[in-house]
C-alpha cells in the first residue's frame, strides 16, 4: 500500500523546476530564444530564469512582423544578465531586408565576448570587425556568393573555427587561393554543399594554410563543380573528402598527414563492366593525390571509405608496393585487392 | 602490462559506489568522461569505492553505457580522440544517441541530467538538455505545464502582467 502511494506521488513530481539552476540555464539556451523567454509566466520559480541564458538563438522567421523581431530582441538585451555569451545564432532566412537592429545584435554579441557565431546574415556590420573573441564561425546562406577574400578583412584573429555551408565561394585573388592564409589560428575548415563561383574560370579550389589541423569538403552532386582542389598546409593531420564527381587532389607539403578518407562515386558509365570499372577506379584512385607522393612516407593507411559495411584501404610503405584492397568493415575480410604491379601491367596507356 | 609511472593512470578499473549502495566497476579509460572522475585520477585518490551520493543505481548505469559507447580507448593520443570526435558526428553514433535518450521516461531523464552534471559528462549532459529543450520549444506555457507538472503559483493578473511585460516573446 506504501509503496502504491510513493509511486503516485514520484510520478506528480514537477520533473524540470526541480532541475538545478544551471541545467534549467543551459536547457534554455539551447532553443530559440523566443520559447525560453516564453517560460517566465509558467511559475513564479520561472519568471527569470531566461535571463540567465548564456547563448542567443535568434529566429527571424518566428515574427510575424518585423518590428515585432527588432523590439524582441532589444527586449533581451534589456534584460539578459550581463554575463558573457557563449554563442550567437542568428537566422535571418535570406529576408530580402536585413531585420531590424541587425547592427545592435553584433554590437552585443561583441561587446559581450561571443565565442561562437552562426549565422546566414554575411554582411557583418564594421563594428563587428576585428572581434578578438570569436572561436568557431558557421556561415551559411544557399543563395550567397560569398568572396572568401573578406574573411581576411574581418580580422577575427582568434577563429579556430570556420564551417561554410551551402555558399557558392569566390576570390579575387589570383592564386584561387580562398583563404590565403590569413587565418593564423584556424584548426578546423569544414566546407560542405559549397560550389565555387563561376569567377574561378577553372574550378580550382586552393587551401594554404599554416595552422590548419582538420580540413573536410563534401558536396552533393549538383554542387559538386571542382576539378581541382590543391592543398598545402604543414600542420594537416586529418583530410574528409566526400565528392560525387572525379577531381584532381593535389596535396603539397603536408607532413603529419596521418588519415585521408575519401569518398568519391564513380560515374555510372564506368560500372558497365566490372572488372574494368575496378580497374580504371583504382587507376583514379591512385593517381588522384598526385602530389601527395611527396607525403608518402608520413601517410601509412588511406581508407576510401567506399560503401556500406565496406571499404577501400590503401597501403603504402616504403618497403613493399602499394596495395589496394575492398576490407568487409565487420569482419575485417579483405575481399579483393590489387596492387601496384597489377595495376601497372593492366593499364598499358597509363605511364 | 606495466603501469605508467604517473600517478593519473596507476589504477585500472574504479569501483563507483551509487547512492543506493550498488558497485559498478569501470575502466579508466571510459571513467576519464566524466570530468569529477577525472580530476579525481590526476589527484590519484581513486582507491577503494567511490561514493557518488547524487546518482542512484539505475541511473548510473544508463551513465555507464553512455560512456562505453563513446569510450576512447587510446589513453596517449589526444590527436586520436579528435580524430574520434569527428568519428562521433557520424550518423550511426546520433542515431545511437537519440535512442539511448528517447527511450527514457520523464524521471529518468530528470535523474540522468542530474547524475551527468553531477559527475560532469558534458556531451551527455548536453544531449540530455537538447532532449528537454526539444520538448519545451513550441509549447504554449498551459502544455509544458502540463507535461512536467508545473503548478503555477500566479494569480490570473499576475500573469496576464508578465505576459505583458514580455510580450515581444508572445507575438
Amino acid at each position: 500500500m506504501p509503496t502504491k502511494v510513493m509511486i503516485k506521488r514520484k510520478k506528480k513530481r514537477d520533473r524540470l523546476s526541480n532541475l538545478p539552476d544551471p541545467i534549467i540555464h543551459h536547457i534554455l539556451s539551447l532553443m530559440n530564444t523566443k520559447y525560453a523567454v516564453r517560460t517566465c509566466v509558467l511559475s513564479k520559480k520561472w519568471r527569470h530564469h531566461w535571463t540567465h541564458i548564456h547563448s542567443l538563438n535568434f529566429d527571424f522567421k518566428s515574427f510575424s512582423r518585423r518590428v515585432a523581431f527588432g523590439k524582441f530582441a532589444l527586449h533581451i538585451f534589456h534584460q539578459r544578465k550581463p554575463f558573457n555569451l557563449q554563442s550567437l545564432r542568428f537566422h535571418c532566412g535570406y529576408s530580402r531586408k536585413p531585420p531590424p537592429y541587425t547592427k545592435k545584435i553584433f554590437q552585443y554579441a561583441i561587446s559581450h565576448g561571443v565565442e561562437e557565431l552562426e549565422t546566414d546574415f554575411l554582411e557583418f556590420p564594421p563594428c563587428f570587425h576585428g572581434c578578438r573573441t570569436l572561436g568557431m564561425l558557421k556561415l551559411q546562406h544557399y543563395r550567397y556568393t560569398f568572396c572568401t577574400d573578406k574573411i581576411c578583412s574581418f580580422g577575427f584573429a582568434s577563429l579556430s573555427t570556420l564551417k561554410l555551408y551551402q555558399l557558392g565561394l569566390s576570390s579575387e585573388n589570383n592564386n584561387h587561393d580562398l583563404f590565403s592564409n590569413c587565418l593564423m589560428n584556424l584548426k578546423n575548415l569544414i566546407v560542405e554543399i559549397c560550389s565555387i563561383s563561376s569567377a574561378l574560370s577553372d574550378n580550382s579550389f586552393t587551401i594554404v594554410s599554416s595552422s590548419l589541423v582538420y580540413l573536410e569538403i563534401s558536396s552533393s552532386l549538383s554542387y559538386s563543380n571542382y576539378k581541382t582542389i590543391v592543398i598545402s598546409a604543414p600542420r594537416l593531420e586529418f583530410f574528409d573528402l566526400k565528392v560525387m564527381s572525379n577531381i584532381e587532389l593535389r596535396i603539397y607539403k603536408c607532413p603529419l598527414l596521418r588519415k585521408l578518407n575519401l569518398l568519391i562515386k564513380p560515374p555510372v558509365a564506368w560500372r558497365e563492366t566490372i572488372i574494368d570499372w575496378k580497374q580504371e577506379y583504382f587507376w583514379d584512385l591512385i593517381c588522384m593525390p598526385g602530389g601527395y607522393y611527396t607525403t608518402k612516407q608520413a601517410v601509412r593507411l588511406l581508407s576510401f571509405n567506399f560503401s556500406k559495411g565496406k571499404f577501400i584501404s590503401y597501403q603504402i610503405s616504403a618497403h613493399t608496393t602499394t596495395t589496394v584492397s575492398e576490407m568487409d568493415e565487420v569482419e575485417g575480410k579483405r575481399l579483393w585487392f590489387f596492387d601496384e604491379e597489377m595495376v601497372w601491367q593492366s593499364s598499358p596507356n597509363k605511364p | 602490462m606495466s603501469t605508467p609511472s604517473s600517478s593519473v593512470f596507476s589504477y585500472r578499473v574504479l569501483k563507483l559506489k551509487s547512492s543506493d549502495g550498488e558497485i559498478f566497476e569501470v575502466k579508466q579509460t571510459v571513467a576519464v568522461q566524466s570530468g569529477v572522475l577525472k580530476q579525481m585520477m590526476e589527484d590519484g585518490c581513486t582507491e577503494g569505492e567511490i561514493p557518488l551520493n547524487n546518482v542512484d543505481s539505475p541511473t548510473l548505469a544508463k551513465i555507464i553505457e553512455w560512456c562505453n559507447k563513446h569510450h576512447d580507448d587510446d589513453v596517449e593520443g589526444r590527436v586520436l580522440s579528435q580524430e574520434k570526435e569527428k568519428e562521433k558526428e557520424k550518423a550511426d553514433m546520433k542515431r545511437w544517441e537519440s535512442e539511448f535518450i528517447d527511450a527514457l521516461n520523464r524521471d529518468e531523464l530528470y535523474f540522468l541530467l542530474i547524475g551527468s552534471n553531477y559527475m560532469n559528462i558534458k556531451e551527455l549532459l548536453d544531449c540530455a538538455a537538447q532532449k528537454v529543450a526539444g520538448m519545451v520549444k513550441g509549447k504554449t506555457p498551459e502544455a509544458i505545464r502540463e507535461m512536467f507538472n508545473i503548478q503555477s503559483d500566479f494569480t490570473e493578473e499576475e500573469e496576464k502582467a508578465i505576459r505583458k511585460e514580455n510580450q515581444w516573446a508572445f507575438n
